[in-house]
């Protein structure tokens, strides 16, 4: 899948912004919800239509985490999800590190004193650590991110990403999962971590939308 | 260096595997051609990816004769000419060469020390020759030996920390073969992200003989038990396969030859290495026909 095509599964013209992709991202998902149906092929189908809006988010995601992916409003908007009075100092590091200023930017982070009790601090601090390819890190920040900010489509898309890498998956392989090396356990462990997030937001609304 | 950027055979047809020998062997006689007899000695698999990618990129194809080598002077077999890409990996691999081998200085005890410090005198000007051609990598990798050296004194327990620098110079060294300025940017990802795999999987396989002897090894540093440590190893190389296989989906590679090759060390061969952290490469195991399974008996 390219980046047009990720556009396209949900439904959105290129360069859409952050919220919008979050938003298309919740409506697709609670359209296909495989859990709706008992119907087997039917399941099934919503299934790979899952599959196929969880690659497109992560994608967008990632590549909005990055900074290359040529979106007309350069990236990240602001932290919505921040109440606390470092939204500001937040806002810019997100911007240094869409520009690539890793190592500045994880010297403010680092600067922002009791940070690693906001799970927006930890999922910067995950995201200038991933952008650095330290991913050792990035992976045990976006963890403590989500468990912080357990609704966090976003946070839930980094850390579900590295997931599924670490799962053995690997994007764009031309092998597919049949490979003797390749993924085993991917599509069980992300979907059902998608599918939590999912019902915990269409039971409770507490997945940013509500509240 | 480290040769864990391996094809998958068993999945390669005979005419890919052809050609991947090739340029294995290419890569070779471009070694003896360019810096003469002992470089070859050095000669490994990781640098034919880095020809492969390069000449992929560059949509350049070479020539391949049928010629005797001094590995096997009986047969004939096939040996790609020279090509853009088989020249920049002989120089890259003579510089990277020369720095593992100041840093094995530093490392090993005794014995192997002298026999490092030989080798170091012997590769000095073949060196120098390959730091005319690309002076930034020579910066790079002086610098980066120098870094690692520091983490090395320092006791260093984290693993992304410690394959920093080997991951800085995989991405110094990924640049070269970018055939266009917008391919640099994926292409030193990737670098950075397949170094680290090296760094850990060398450091996996160094786990028990490290501890031995004492030397510097990131995960006895952390105090990991050895299961623990292939667990930790798997775990990050794993991360890192799949963020090298979404850079190299923003790279296109035309030519059918070079794309079948890299794609099957990419998906098939690496994660076969991966698969096998920890484990001596140079034991033959044994096994049934029946557990084969699409694996490969190497």
């Amino acid at each position: 899948m390219n980046l047009q095509q990720a556009y396209a599964v949900l439904g959105l013209r290129e360069g859409a912004s952050e919220e919008e992709i979050k938003s298309a991202y919740r409506a697709l998902a609670q359209q296909y919800d495989p859990e709706q149906t008992s119907d087997e092929s039917e399941r099934r189908r919503a299934q790979d239509k899952m599959n196929e809006l969880n690659e497109a988010f992560d994608m967008l995601m990632s590549c909005l985490r990055t900074g290359d992916c040529g979106s007309s409003d350069g990236g990240f908007s602001s932290a919505s999800e921040q109440h606390t009075g470092n939204s500001e100092q937040y806002r810019i590091i997100r911007q240094m590190i869409n520009s690539g200023d890793v190592d500045n930017a994880l010297a403010r982070l680092n600067a922002i004193p009791n940070g690693a009790a906001d799970a927006e601090w930890n999922f910067l601090m995950g995201s200038a650590y991933y952008y650095k390819g330290w991913l050792g890190q990035a992976l045990s920040y976006f963890q403590t991110a989500c468990r912080l900010a357990p609704g966090n489509p976003e946070y839930a898309a980094a850390l579900r990403n590295l997931q599924n890498s670490a799962n053995g998956g690997m994007p764009g392989n031309p092998y597919g999962n049949q490979s003797p090396y390749g993924a085993q356990a991917v599509s069980c462990s992300c979907c059902d971590m998608c599918m939590a997030m999912m019902c915990m937001d269409a039971c409770c609304s507490c997945g940013g939308m509500g509240c | 260096m480290f040769g864990y950027v391996l094809p998958y055979q068993a999945d390669l047809k005979v005419w890919q595997w052809q050609a991947y020998r090739a340029y294995y062997c290419g890569l070779c006689m471009q070694l003896k051609e360019r810096y003469g007899f002992l470089p070859r000695f050095v000669l490994n698999y990781d640098f034919v990816f880095l020809a492969l990618l390069a000449d992929g990129l560059s949509g350049e194809e070479p020539l391949i004769s049928s010629s005797r080598c001094i590995a096997n002077p009986i047969q004939r077999h096939p040996i790609c000419q020279v090509s853009k890409g088989l020249a920049m990996a002989a120089d890259a691999l003579v510089l990277t060469a020369y720095y593992k081998i100041i840093d094995d200085v530093s490392d090993e005890r005794a014995a192997k020390r002298m026999l490092s410090v030989a080798a170091q005198g012997l590769f000095h000007r073949a060196q120098e020759k390959a730091g005319r051609i690309f002076p930034e990598l020579q910066t790079v990798l002086r610098t980066q030996t120098q870094c690692q050296a520091n983490l090395e004194a320092k006791g260093c327990a984290d693993p992304d920390e410690a394959a920093d620098p080997t991951a800085q110079m995989t991405a110094a060294l990924f640049s070269l073969a970018a055939a266009e300025p917008s391919q640099q940017a994926p292409l030193r990802h990737m670098g950075m992200l397949l170094g680290k795999i090296l760094y850990y999987l060398d450091a996996a396989e160094d786990f028990d003989s490290d501890g031995q002897s004492g030397s510097y090894n990131v995960f006895q540093n952390a105090k990991l038990s050895r299961e623990d440590m292939i667990a930790q190893v798997t775990l990050l190389c794993r991360m890192c396969a799949g963020e090298a296989a979404r850079r190299y989906g923003e790279i296109s590679i035309e030519s059918p030859v070079h794309k079948a090759l890299i794609e099957n060390i990419l998906f098939l061969g690496l994660p076969q290495s991966i698969s096998k952290a920890g484990q001596k490469r140079t034991r033959k195991p044994t096994t049934h026909l029946s557990s084969l399974n699409g694996k490969e008996i190497l």
